[in-house]
Protein backbone atom coordinates (compact mmCIF):
# COMPACT_ATOMS: atom_id res chain seq x y z
CA UNK A 1 0.00 0.00 0.00
CA UNK A 2 2.76 2.42 1.01
CA UNK A 3 4.83 1.59 -2.06
CA UNK A 4 1.84 2.20 -4.30
CA UNK A 5 1.23 5.54 -2.61
CA UNK A 6 4.85 6.54 -3.15
CA UNK A 7 4.61 5.58 -6.82
CA UNK A 8 1.48 7.70 -7.21
CA UNK A 9 3.22 10.69 -5.62
CA UNK A 10 6.29 10.27 -7.82
CA UNK A 11 4.04 10.02 -10.88
CA UNK A 12 2.19 13.21 -9.95
CA UNK A 13 5.46 15.07 -9.42
CA UNK A 14 6.83 13.79 -12.71
CA UNK A 15 3.89 15.00 -14.78
CA UNK A 16 3.80 18.44 -13.14
CA UNK A 17 4.98 21.22 -15.39
CA UNK A 18 7.37 23.33 -13.36
CA UNK A 19 7.43 26.84 -14.66
CA UNK A 20 8.86 30.05 -13.32
CA UNK A 21 6.35 32.05 -15.32
CA UNK A 22 2.79 33.01 -14.53
CA UNK A 23 1.13 31.82 -17.73
CA UNK A 24 -2.19 33.35 -16.70
CA UNK A 25 -0.62 36.73 -16.00
CA UNK A 26 -1.00 38.68 -12.78
CA UNK A 27 -3.31 41.47 -13.91
CA UNK A 28 -2.78 45.19 -14.40
CA UNK A 29 -1.57 47.27 -11.50
CA UNK A 30 1.08 49.51 -10.01
CA UNK A 31 4.23 47.44 -9.91
CA UNK A 32 7.90 48.02 -9.46
CA UNK A 33 10.30 46.31 -11.84
CA UNK A 34 11.42 44.22 -8.88
CA UNK A 35 8.02 42.63 -8.98
CA UNK A 36 8.72 41.81 -12.57
CA UNK A 37 11.38 39.49 -11.26
CA UNK A 38 9.66 38.23 -8.15
CA UNK A 39 6.43 37.56 -10.00
CA UNK A 40 8.33 35.04 -12.07
CA UNK A 41 10.45 33.53 -9.33
CA UNK A 42 14.13 34.35 -9.12
CA UNK A 43 14.93 37.32 -11.41
CA UNK A 44 18.27 35.69 -12.13
CA UNK A 45 16.49 32.76 -13.75
CA UNK A 46 14.64 34.88 -16.30
CA UNK A 47 15.62 34.57 -19.91
CA UNK A 48 16.38 37.51 -22.18
CA UNK A 49 13.48 38.32 -24.45
CA UNK A 50 14.12 38.48 -28.17
CA UNK A 51 11.43 41.16 -28.59
CA UNK A 52 12.20 44.62 -29.86
CA UNK A 53 10.74 47.29 -27.59
CA UNK A 54 10.29 50.89 -28.66
CA UNK A 55 9.00 53.70 -26.51
CA UNK A 56 7.51 56.73 -28.24
CA UNK A 57 6.71 60.06 -26.61
CA UNK A 58 6.97 63.71 -27.60
CA UNK A 59 10.48 64.82 -26.66
CA UNK A 60 9.11 68.05 -25.22
CA UNK A 61 5.86 68.21 -23.27
CA UNK A 62 4.15 70.86 -21.18
CA UNK A 63 4.33 70.65 -17.43
CA UNK A 64 1.21 69.32 -15.66
CA UNK A 65 -0.54 68.73 -18.96
CA UNK A 66 -1.63 65.49 -20.56
CA UNK A 67 0.51 63.53 -22.97
CA UNK A 68 0.68 59.97 -24.24
CA UNK A 69 3.39 57.33 -24.28
CA UNK A 70 3.21 54.48 -26.77
CA UNK A 71 5.24 51.29 -26.38
CA UNK A 72 5.56 48.93 -29.32
CA UNK A 73 6.54 45.33 -28.56
CA UNK A 74 7.47 43.26 -31.62
CA UNK A 75 8.30 39.59 -31.96
CA UNK A 76 7.96 38.70 -28.31
CA UNK A 77 7.14 35.00 -28.97
CA UNK A 78 5.09 34.64 -25.81
CA UNK A 79 3.54 31.53 -24.27
CA UNK A 80 0.38 29.79 -25.46
CA UNK A 81 -1.74 32.31 -23.60
CA UNK A 82 0.05 35.01 -25.64
CA UNK A 83 0.02 37.42 -22.72
CA UNK A 84 2.65 40.14 -22.75
CA UNK A 85 3.11 42.30 -19.67
CA UNK A 86 4.71 45.73 -19.92
CA UNK A 87 6.02 48.05 -17.22
CA UNK A 88 6.31 51.80 -17.77
CA UNK A 89 9.29 52.82 -15.63
CA UNK A 90 11.64 55.70 -14.90
CA UNK A 91 14.77 53.64 -14.23
CA UNK A 92 16.03 50.07 -13.97
CA UNK A 93 16.89 50.17 -10.28
CA UNK A 94 14.17 47.70 -9.36
CA UNK A 95 12.76 49.96 -6.66
CA UNK A 96 11.20 53.42 -6.63
CA UNK A 97 10.99 53.12 -10.38
CA UNK A 98 7.35 53.81 -11.21
CA UNK A 99 6.50 57.05 -13.06
CA UNK A 100 4.76 58.42 -9.98
CA UNK A 101 8.14 58.54 -8.22
CA UNK A 102 9.11 61.32 -10.67
CA UNK A 103 5.75 63.07 -10.40
CA UNK A 104 4.13 61.63 -13.51
CA UNK A 105 0.43 60.98 -13.11
CA UNK A 106 -1.08 57.99 -14.90
CA UNK A 107 -4.47 59.07 -16.22
CA UNK A 108 -5.16 55.92 -18.23
CA UNK A 109 -3.30 52.71 -18.93
CA UNK A 110 -3.59 50.52 -22.02
CA UNK A 111 -6.61 48.71 -20.61
CA UNK A 112 -8.16 51.74 -18.98
CA UNK A 113 -6.70 51.39 -15.49
CA UNK A 114 -4.24 53.72 -13.81
CA UNK A 115 -1.32 51.38 -13.13
CA UNK A 116 2.12 51.40 -14.66
CA UNK A 117 1.90 47.67 -15.47
CA UNK A 118 -0.50 46.29 -18.07
CA UNK A 119 -1.05 42.98 -19.80
CA UNK A 120 -2.29 42.60 -23.35
CA UNK A 121 -2.88 39.42 -25.30
CA UNK A 122 -0.71 39.41 -28.36
CA UNK A 123 -2.59 38.66 -31.60
CA UNK A 124 -1.64 35.43 -33.38
CA UNK A 125 -1.52 37.16 -36.73
CA UNK A 126 1.08 39.87 -36.24
CA UNK A 127 2.88 39.37 -32.91
CA UNK A 128 2.92 43.15 -32.47
CA UNK A 129 1.53 44.56 -29.25
CA UNK A 130 0.94 48.25 -28.64
CA UNK A 131 0.67 49.73 -25.15
CA UNK A 132 -0.54 53.32 -24.77
CA UNK A 133 -0.47 55.28 -21.53
CA UNK A 134 -1.96 58.73 -20.99
CA UNK A 135 0.16 60.66 -18.51
CA UNK A 136 -0.03 63.99 -16.76
CA UNK A 137 3.45 65.50 -16.92
CA UNK A 138 5.29 66.51 -13.75
CA UNK A 139 6.75 69.97 -13.07
CA UNK A 140 9.32 71.34 -15.49
CA UNK A 141 12.56 69.42 -15.72
CA UNK A 142 14.39 66.61 -17.46
CA UNK A 143 13.04 63.10 -17.05
CA UNK A 144 13.65 59.60 -18.32
CA UNK A 145 11.13 56.95 -19.26
CA UNK A 146 11.63 53.36 -20.33
CA UNK A 147 9.63 50.20 -20.84
CA UNK A 148 10.25 46.69 -19.64
CA UNK A 149 8.36 43.59 -20.72
CA UNK A 150 7.74 40.14 -19.32
CA UNK A 151 6.27 37.15 -21.05
CA UNK A 152 6.40 33.39 -21.09
CA UNK A 153 7.56 31.13 -23.86
CA UNK A 154 6.07 28.31 -25.86
CA UNK A 155 8.26 25.84 -24.02
CA UNK A 156 6.87 27.22 -20.77
CA UNK A 157 9.88 26.62 -18.57
CA UNK A 158 11.14 30.17 -18.31
CA UNK A 159 9.90 33.72 -18.07
CA UNK A 160 11.54 36.22 -20.40
CA UNK A 161 12.40 39.80 -19.73
CA UNK A 162 13.41 42.71 -21.92
CA UNK A 163 13.79 46.47 -21.67
CA UNK A 164 13.69 49.39 -24.06
CA UNK A 165 16.19 52.19 -24.37
CA UNK A 166 15.67 54.95 -21.86
CA UNK A 167 14.05 58.00 -23.49
CA UNK A 168 14.75 61.51 -22.26
CA UNK A 169 11.77 63.85 -21.99
CA UNK A 170 11.95 67.58 -21.46
CA UNK A 171 9.07 69.00 -19.49
CA UNK A 172 8.64 72.74 -20.00
CA UNK A 173 6.60 75.35 -18.24
CA UNK A 174 3.69 76.27 -20.55
CA UNK A 175 3.01 79.89 -21.57
CA UNK A 176 0.38 81.66 -19.52
CA UNK A 177 -2.11 81.93 -22.38
CA UNK A 178 -1.60 78.46 -23.81
CA UNK A 179 -4.91 76.86 -24.79
CA UNK A 180 -5.16 73.76 -22.66
CA UNK A 181 -7.41 71.28 -20.94
CA UNK A 182 -8.33 72.22 -17.40
CA UNK A 183 -5.82 71.08 -14.80
CA UNK A 184 -8.33 68.88 -13.06
CA UNK A 185 -9.79 67.40 -16.22
CA UNK A 186 -9.53 63.63 -16.54
CA UNK A 187 -10.92 62.11 -19.73
CA UNK A 188 -13.12 59.01 -19.41
CA UNK A 189 -11.14 55.83 -20.01
CA UNK A 190 -13.64 52.97 -19.89
CA UNK A 191 -17.19 52.44 -21.09
CA UNK A 192 -19.48 49.52 -21.85
CA UNK A 193 -20.23 48.22 -25.31
CA UNK A 194 -23.44 49.56 -26.81
CA UNK A 195 -23.15 52.77 -24.83
CA UNK A 196 -23.02 56.19 -26.51
CA UNK A 197 -20.53 58.44 -24.75
CA UNK A 198 -21.02 62.18 -24.40
CA UNK A 199 -17.94 64.04 -23.22
CA UNK A 200 -17.84 67.56 -21.86
CA UNK A 201 -14.44 69.10 -22.41
CA UNK A 202 -13.16 71.39 -19.66
CA UNK A 203 -10.63 73.87 -21.00
CA UNK A 204 -8.64 76.99 -20.14
CA UNK A 205 -7.65 79.83 -22.48
CA UNK A 206 -9.69 78.22 -25.27
CA UNK A 207 -12.04 80.09 -27.57
CA UNK A 208 -13.06 77.20 -29.82
CA UNK A 209 -12.12 73.60 -30.27
CA UNK A 210 -12.75 70.74 -32.66
CA UNK A 211 -12.72 67.04 -31.90
CA UNK A 212 -11.84 64.03 -34.01
CA UNK A 213 -11.76 60.33 -33.24
CA UNK A 214 -10.48 57.15 -34.80
CA UNK A 215 -11.05 53.45 -34.35
CA UNK A 216 -8.86 50.46 -35.02
CA UNK A 217 -8.69 50.95 -38.78
CA UNK A 218 -7.15 54.38 -38.30
CA UNK A 219 -9.70 56.48 -40.24
CA UNK A 220 -10.06 59.85 -38.56
CA UNK A 221 -13.61 61.14 -38.18
CA UNK A 222 -14.70 64.58 -36.97
CA UNK A 223 -17.13 64.77 -34.07
CA UNK A 224 -19.46 67.79 -33.96
CA UNK A 225 -19.07 69.93 -30.85
CA UNK A 226 -22.21 71.46 -29.34
CA UNK A 227 -22.05 73.64 -26.21
CA UNK A 228 -18.62 72.30 -25.36
CA UNK A 229 -19.81 68.68 -25.64
CA UNK A 230 -19.26 66.02 -28.23
CA UNK A 231 -20.52 62.47 -28.63
CA UNK A 232 -18.67 59.30 -29.49
CA UNK A 233 -20.76 56.56 -31.08
CA UNK A 234 -21.43 53.33 -29.24
CA UNK A 235 -18.97 50.47 -29.65
CA UNK A 236 -20.49 47.30 -31.03
CA UNK A 237 -17.63 45.10 -29.85
CA UNK A 238 -14.92 45.23 -27.24
CA UNK A 239 -12.21 47.59 -28.45
CA UNK A 240 -10.73 51.05 -28.30
CA UNK A 241 -11.74 54.37 -29.76
CA UNK A 242 -9.25 57.23 -29.59
CA UNK A 243 -10.11 60.91 -29.68
CA UNK A 244 -8.31 64.21 -29.47
CA UNK A 245 -9.16 67.89 -29.50
CA UNK A 246 -7.62 70.81 -31.37
CA UNK A 247 -7.71 73.86 -29.12
CA UNK A 248 -7.69 77.44 -30.41
CA UNK A 249 -7.26 80.56 -28.28
CA UNK A 250 -5.07 83.62 -27.85
CA UNK A 251 -1.92 81.54 -27.47
CA UNK A 252 -0.52 79.10 -29.99
CA UNK A 253 -2.94 76.38 -31.17
CA UNK A 254 -2.61 73.10 -29.36
CA UNK A 255 -3.63 69.52 -30.03
CA UNK A 256 -4.26 67.18 -27.15
CA UNK A 257 -2.78 63.68 -27.25
CA UNK A 258 -4.93 60.81 -28.47
CA UNK A 259 -7.07 59.75 -25.54
CA UNK A 260 -8.12 56.11 -25.44
CA UNK A 261 -11.63 55.06 -24.52
CA UNK A 262 -11.79 51.32 -23.93
CA UNK A 263 -15.09 49.57 -24.55
CA UNK A 264 -15.69 46.54 -22.34
CA UNK A 265 -18.45 43.99 -22.03
CA UNK A 266 -21.07 45.08 -19.51
CA UNK A 267 -19.99 44.12 -16.02
CA UNK A 268 -21.32 40.88 -14.64
CA UNK A 269 -24.11 41.56 -12.20
CA UNK A 270 -25.98 39.52 -9.66
CA UNK A 271 -28.62 40.21 -7.06
CA UNK A 272 -26.35 40.66 -4.03
CA UNK A 273 -29.22 40.30 -1.55
CA UNK A 274 -30.34 36.97 -3.01
CA UNK A 275 -26.76 35.71 -3.12
CA UNK A 276 -25.93 36.59 0.50
CA UNK A 277 -29.30 35.27 1.65
CA UNK A 278 -28.68 31.98 -0.13
CA UNK A 279 -25.18 31.73 1.32
CA UNK A 280 -26.47 32.12 4.88
CA UNK A 281 -29.36 29.74 4.18
CA UNK A 282 -26.92 27.06 3.01
CA UNK A 283 -24.74 27.75 6.05
CA UNK A 284 -27.55 27.11 8.53
CA UNK A 285 -28.97 24.22 6.50
CA UNK A 286 -25.63 22.38 6.62
CA UNK A 287 -25.33 22.84 10.38
CA UNK A 288 -28.93 21.73 10.85
CA UNK A 289 -28.63 18.67 8.60
CA UNK A 290 -25.76 17.27 10.62
CA UNK A 291 -27.64 17.80 13.88
CA UNK A 292 -30.71 16.17 12.39
CA UNK A 293 -28.68 13.09 11.63
CA UNK A 294 -27.44 13.07 15.22
CA UNK A 295 -30.96 13.31 16.57
CA UNK A 296 -32.16 10.42 14.46
CA UNK A 297 -29.39 8.21 15.69
CA UNK A 298 -30.17 9.02 19.29
CA UNK A 299 -33.86 8.54 18.68
CA UNK A 300 -33.16 5.06 17.41
CA UNK A 301 -31.42 4.36 20.70
CA UNK A 302 -34.38 5.80 22.55
CA UNK A 303 -36.73 3.24 20.94
CA UNK A 304 -34.34 0.34 21.24
CA UNK A 305 -36.26 -1.95 23.68
CA UNK A 306 -34.00 -5.00 23.43
CA UNK A 307 -32.95 -4.86 27.05
CA UNK A 308 -36.51 -4.54 28.31
CA UNK A 309 -37.74 -7.51 26.23
CA UNK A 310 -34.90 -9.70 27.38
CA UNK A 311 -35.51 -8.73 30.97
CA UNK A 312 -39.18 -9.70 30.73
CA UNK A 313 -38.49 -13.02 29.03
CA UNK A 314 -35.82 -14.33 31.42
CA UNK A 315 -36.16 -14.74 35.21
CA UNK A 316 -33.93 -12.54 37.27
CA UNK A 317 -30.65 -14.13 38.15
CA UNK A 318 -29.62 -13.34 41.65
CA UNK A 319 -25.97 -13.15 42.27
CA UNK A 320 -26.47 -13.49 46.03
CA UNK A 321 -26.61 -17.11 47.14
CA UNK A 322 -27.95 -17.65 50.59
CA UNK A 323 -25.60 -20.02 52.40
CA UNK A 324 -28.42 -21.00 54.82
CA UNK A 325 -30.51 -22.51 51.98
CA UNK A 326 -27.58 -24.40 50.61
CA UNK A 327 -26.45 -25.68 54.00
CA UNK A 328 -29.89 -26.50 55.32
CA UNK A 329 -29.11 -30.20 54.97
CA UNK A 330 -26.02 -30.02 57.16
CA UNK A 331 -25.24 -28.46 60.52
CA UNK A 332 -25.02 -24.68 60.92
CA UNK A 333 -21.74 -23.18 59.76
CA UNK A 334 -19.35 -21.97 62.44
CA UNK A 335 -18.63 -18.27 62.69
CA UNK A 336 -15.33 -18.81 60.87
CA UNK A 337 -17.22 -20.18 57.84
CA UNK A 338 -16.42 -23.32 55.87
CA UNK A 339 -13.22 -25.10 56.84
CA UNK A 340 -10.45 -24.36 54.45
CA UNK A 341 -10.62 -26.48 51.29
CA UNK A 342 -14.16 -27.76 51.97
CA UNK A 343 -17.09 -27.58 49.59
CA UNK A 344 -20.67 -27.13 50.72
CA UNK A 345 -21.49 -30.74 49.76
CA UNK A 346 -18.63 -31.95 51.95
CA UNK A 347 -19.96 -29.84 54.77
CA UNK A 348 -23.45 -31.36 54.40
CA UNK A 349 -22.05 -34.80 54.74
CA UNK A 350 -19.17 -34.37 57.11
CA UNK A 351 -19.90 -31.12 58.88
CA UNK A 352 -21.36 -32.63 62.04
CA UNK A 353 -18.39 -34.94 62.36
CA UNK A 354 -16.07 -31.97 61.95
CA UNK A 355 -17.89 -30.03 64.66
CA UNK A 356 -17.78 -33.02 67.01
CA UNK A 357 -14.03 -33.41 66.47
CA UNK A 358 -13.50 -29.72 66.87
CA UNK A 359 -15.53 -29.72 70.11
CA UNK A 360 -13.70 -32.77 71.51
CA UNK A 361 -10.33 -31.43 70.48
CA UNK A 362 -11.21 -28.17 72.04
CA UNK A 363 -11.96 -29.82 75.34
CA UNK A 364 -8.95 -31.90 75.18
CA UNK B 1 4.63 47.93 4.63
CA UNK B 2 3.07 44.58 3.95
CA UNK B 3 0.24 44.50 1.46
CA UNK B 4 -3.09 42.80 2.06
CA UNK B 5 -2.16 40.36 -0.71
CA UNK B 6 0.69 39.00 1.42
CA UNK B 7 -1.56 38.70 4.46
CA UNK B 8 -4.09 36.92 2.28
CA UNK B 9 -1.43 34.44 1.15
CA UNK B 10 -0.43 33.73 4.76
CA UNK B 11 -3.96 33.27 6.07
CA UNK B 12 -4.98 31.23 3.03
CA UNK B 13 -2.00 28.92 3.34
CA UNK B 14 -2.77 28.34 7.01
CA UNK B 15 -6.45 27.73 6.32
CA UNK B 16 -5.93 25.39 3.41
CA UNK B 17 -3.19 23.49 5.22
CA UNK B 18 -5.42 22.76 8.16
CA UNK B 19 -8.37 21.77 6.02
CA UNK B 20 -6.17 19.44 3.97
CA UNK B 21 -4.88 17.81 7.16
CA UNK B 22 -8.44 17.45 8.38
CA UNK B 23 -9.58 15.95 5.09
CA UNK B 24 -6.71 13.46 5.11
CA UNK B 25 -7.50 12.37 8.68
CA UNK B 26 -11.18 11.99 7.77
CA UNK B 27 -10.14 9.89 4.79
CA UNK B 28 -8.19 7.57 7.09
CA UNK B 29 -11.33 7.29 9.21
CA UNK B 30 -13.44 6.38 6.20
CA UNK B 31 -11.03 3.61 5.23
CA UNK B 32 -10.45 2.63 8.87
CA UNK B 33 -6.69 3.01 8.50
CA UNK B 34 -4.06 4.71 10.58
CA UNK B 35 -3.87 5.44 14.31
CA UNK B 36 -6.87 6.09 16.52
CA UNK B 37 -5.77 9.68 16.96
CA UNK B 38 -6.97 10.36 13.39
CA UNK B 39 -10.39 11.40 14.68
CA UNK B 40 -8.91 13.92 17.08
CA UNK B 41 -6.57 15.27 14.41
CA UNK B 42 -9.41 15.56 11.90
CA UNK B 43 -11.63 17.58 14.20
CA UNK B 44 -8.93 19.81 15.70
CA UNK B 45 -7.54 20.59 12.26
CA UNK B 46 -11.08 21.34 11.13
CA UNK B 47 -11.49 23.71 14.06
CA UNK B 48 -8.17 25.40 13.25
CA UNK B 49 -9.15 25.87 9.63
CA UNK B 50 -12.49 27.25 10.72
CA UNK B 51 -10.83 29.82 12.98
CA UNK B 52 -8.50 30.95 10.18
CA UNK B 53 -11.25 31.16 7.55
CA UNK B 54 -12.55 34.64 8.51
CA UNK B 55 -9.01 36.05 8.27
CA UNK B 56 -8.63 34.55 4.80
CA UNK B 57 -11.98 35.99 3.71
CA UNK B 58 -11.31 39.49 5.08
CA UNK B 59 -7.81 39.76 3.63
CA UNK B 60 -9.11 38.31 0.37
CA UNK B 61 -11.77 41.00 0.11
CA UNK B 62 -9.16 43.69 0.81
CA UNK B 63 -6.73 42.25 -1.73
CA UNK B 64 -9.32 41.70 -4.42
CA UNK B 65 -9.39 44.18 -7.28
CA UNK B 66 -12.73 45.71 -8.21
CA UNK B 67 -15.75 46.46 -6.14
CA UNK B 68 -18.05 43.86 -4.70
CA UNK B 69 -19.19 40.66 -6.31
CA UNK B 70 -18.59 41.59 -9.93
CA UNK B 71 -17.45 38.16 -11.07
CA UNK B 72 -19.20 34.75 -11.07
CA UNK B 73 -16.07 33.20 -9.60
CA UNK B 74 -16.41 35.39 -6.51
CA UNK B 75 -20.09 34.51 -6.15
CA UNK B 76 -19.29 30.80 -6.30
CA UNK B 77 -16.50 31.29 -3.77
CA UNK B 78 -18.97 32.87 -1.37
CA UNK B 79 -21.53 30.07 -1.75
CA UNK B 80 -18.97 27.28 -1.46
CA UNK B 81 -17.14 28.75 1.52
CA UNK B 82 -20.37 29.37 3.44
CA UNK B 83 -21.54 25.82 2.72
CA UNK B 84 -18.21 24.39 3.83
CA UNK B 85 -18.20 26.54 6.96
CA UNK B 86 -21.68 25.32 7.84
CA UNK B 87 -20.63 21.71 7.38
CA UNK B 88 -17.50 22.23 9.47
CA UNK B 89 -19.42 23.80 12.36
CA UNK B 90 -22.01 21.05 12.13
CA UNK B 91 -19.33 18.36 12.28
CA UNK B 92 -17.62 19.93 15.27
CA UNK B 93 -20.89 20.36 17.09
CA UNK B 94 -21.82 16.76 16.41
CA UNK B 95 -18.40 15.61 17.58
CA UNK B 96 -18.80 17.57 20.84
CA UNK B 97 -22.14 15.93 21.52
CA UNK B 98 -21.75 12.44 20.23
CA UNK B 99 -18.09 11.51 20.13
CA UNK B 100 -15.86 10.15 17.37
CA UNK B 101 -16.99 10.25 13.77
CA UNK B 102 -18.27 7.18 12.00
CA UNK B 103 -17.83 6.62 8.28
CA UNK B 104 -20.77 8.79 7.30
CA UNK B 105 -19.52 11.82 9.18
CA UNK B 106 -15.95 11.21 8.10
CA UNK B 107 -17.20 11.25 4.51
CA UNK B 108 -18.93 14.57 5.15
CA UNK B 109 -15.65 15.81 6.62
CA UNK B 110 -13.89 14.88 3.39
CA UNK B 111 -16.55 16.70 1.40
CA UNK B 112 -16.05 19.77 3.59
CA UNK B 113 -12.33 19.73 2.94
CA UNK B 114 -12.99 19.29 -0.78
CA UNK B 115 -15.32 22.28 -0.85
CA UNK B 116 -12.67 24.46 0.79
CA UNK B 117 -10.05 23.29 -1.70
CA UNK B 118 -12.43 24.06 -4.56
CA UNK B 119 -12.95 27.53 -3.10
CA UNK B 120 -9.20 28.06 -3.02
CA UNK B 121 -8.91 26.77 -6.57
CA UNK B 122 -11.47 29.30 -7.74
CA UNK B 123 -9.46 32.03 -6.00
CA UNK B 124 -6.40 30.98 -7.97
CA UNK B 125 -8.35 31.12 -11.19
CA UNK B 126 -9.69 34.56 -10.30
CA UNK B 127 -6.30 36.11 -9.52
CA UNK B 128 -3.99 34.25 -11.90
CA UNK B 129 -6.27 32.66 -14.46
CA UNK B 130 -4.87 29.26 -13.52
CA UNK B 131 -6.65 26.31 -11.97
CA UNK B 132 -6.33 22.56 -11.64
CA UNK B 133 -10.11 22.27 -11.54
CA UNK B 134 -10.57 22.08 -15.29
CA UNK B 135 -13.86 20.22 -15.36
CA UNK B 136 -15.84 22.19 -12.82
CA UNK B 137 -17.97 24.92 -14.39
CA UNK B 138 -17.01 27.85 -12.19
CA UNK B 139 -18.59 30.65 -14.17
CA UNK B 140 -22.14 29.44 -13.64
CA UNK B 141 -23.84 30.66 -10.48
CA UNK B 142 -26.84 28.71 -9.27
CA UNK B 143 -28.91 31.37 -7.57
CA UNK B 144 -32.16 30.44 -5.86
CA UNK B 145 -35.10 32.83 -5.65
CA UNK B 146 -35.23 34.58 -2.29
CA UNK B 147 -38.33 32.65 -1.22
CA UNK B 148 -36.50 29.37 -1.79
CA UNK B 149 -33.54 30.60 0.23
CA UNK B 150 -35.95 31.65 2.96
CA UNK B 151 -37.43 28.16 3.09
CA UNK B 152 -33.95 26.65 3.25
CA UNK B 153 -32.97 29.06 6.01
CA UNK B 154 -36.09 28.23 8.02
CA UNK B 155 -35.47 24.50 7.56
CA UNK B 156 -31.92 24.88 8.80
CA UNK B 157 -32.93 26.96 11.80
CA UNK B 158 -35.73 24.51 12.61
CA UNK B 159 -33.33 21.58 12.54
CA UNK B 160 -30.86 23.40 14.76
CA UNK B 161 -33.64 24.45 17.15
CA UNK B 162 -35.11 20.97 17.29
CA UNK B 163 -31.73 19.45 18.02
CA UNK B 164 -30.96 22.05 20.68
CA UNK B 165 -34.26 21.42 22.48
CA UNK B 166 -33.81 17.65 22.42
CA UNK B 167 -30.30 17.86 23.81
CA UNK B 168 -31.09 20.41 26.45
CA UNK B 169 -29.86 19.37 29.86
Amino acid sequence: MRIRLIFVLIFLLAIANFSTANPGGVGDGIRSMECGGSCHGDPGLNGLSSASIELEIEPEVWAEMLTTVTIYVNNSQPSDTRIVGTFLLINEDGAKDTPSHDGWGIVAGPNGGNGNYAEITSPHSSDVVEFVWTLRAPVAGQYNLLASIHHGSEEGELAYQGSSQSISVTVQTPPEDLPRLADNYNPPTVRETGEVTTITLETENVDTFTVEYRVDDGNIISAPVVDGKFTLPAAINVGVVEWRAHLQGEGPDQSTPWFRLVAEEPAWEIDDTALYFQAFALFFLCIGLLQLQTTRKEESKEYDLTEEVLAAAMPPISSEISPEIEVAEGPPLPSSGLPQGWSIEQWNHYGQEYLNNLEGGGLQ
Amino acid sequence: MISSTTFHMISTDATIGMFVLSGFAFMLTVFNKGPEVRDTVAHWALAGGLIMTPFAIITGVLASPGDGLDNPLLANKLLLSMTATGLAIGLLWRRYRQGPADRLYASIGMITSGLILTTAGIGGEFTRGESLLFLIPKDIVILFPIWASAIILLLGLAMIGNSTVKHRG
